[in-house]
């Protein structure tokens, strides 16, 4: 998956292909649920770190 | 994320439906986002009932206003006319929560409602727009990750009926 930010205010733009969407379909919500609880959690404490919040959206990490 | 609010509006039977971009990740799509947009029946038990459960799980609204008046038709008309679209609330404990409420809902709440998917979890539901009803929205919003959200909706959709 890729994320790419945009100017300031005007959002992001991503692409998934189906064999990942196929793949996250088979995690329960609650998987669905933690996994957006840890990545939030993580920009929430390092994400003022501009190199790794872009190395996070980037799939990097 | 959220699960304690999925299961505290289950348990306490709040009419809603999530239309943002948690809905679009629990349809399949690994796609990040922080914030829980919620449609909800905008009658006033309802939302009561909506709030207080809000307000047992820490969270506050983010404006200097009773959460109650939400529940209130006259003070959400005079917040549209401020251009205000949604009555945020965030988690005291963690602030990365943010549950946005929207003061107007943008299609006729019951038939949403009944168009609804339900999300089986572990002893609750969750209730998702339907794929269509959320990519309608999408539609209307016309951001960049709205148009994104589209394209992998669609891809959802597609797997669903292979």
């Amino acid at each position: 998956m890729r994320y790419r930010s945009l100017k300031k205010g005007k959002g992001f733009a991503y692409y998934v292909t189906k064999e990942q969407i196929r793949e996250y379909m088979k995690l329960s919500p609650e998987l669905k649920l933690k996994w957006l609880e840890e990545a939030n959690e993580f920009i929430w404490k390092y994400g003022k770190n501009k190199e790794i919040r872009e190395k996070f959206r980037e799939g990097e990490i | 994320m959220y699960e304690d609010v999925f299961r505290e509006l289950y348990k306490n039977k709040v009419r809603y439906i999530v239309v943002g971009g948690i809905a679009v990740n629990l349809y399949g799509v690994p796609r990040m986002t922080a914030d829980l947009d919620l449609m909800v029946d905008l009658e006033k038990e309802n939302v009561l009932k909506l709030v207080n459960i809000l307000r047992s799980l820490a969270y506050v609204p983010k404006i200097p206003e009773n959460p109650e008046n939400l529940a209130n038709q006259e003070k959400r008309e005079e917040w549209k006319k401020k251009n205000m679209k949604a009555f945020t609330f965030w988690n005291t404990k963690k602030p990365y929560k943010q549950i946005d409420i929207l003061i107007e809902n943008i299609m006729d709440f019951d038939e949403a409602y009944n168009r609804r998917e339900k999300v089986k979890a572990e002893g609750f539901e969750i209730y998702l727009a339907s794929i269509d009803d959320l990519i309608e929205i999408k539609r209307k919003s016309g951001r960049k990750q709205d148009l994104c959200d589209i394209e992998a909706l669609k891809k959802v959709r597609d797997l669903r009926t292979m």
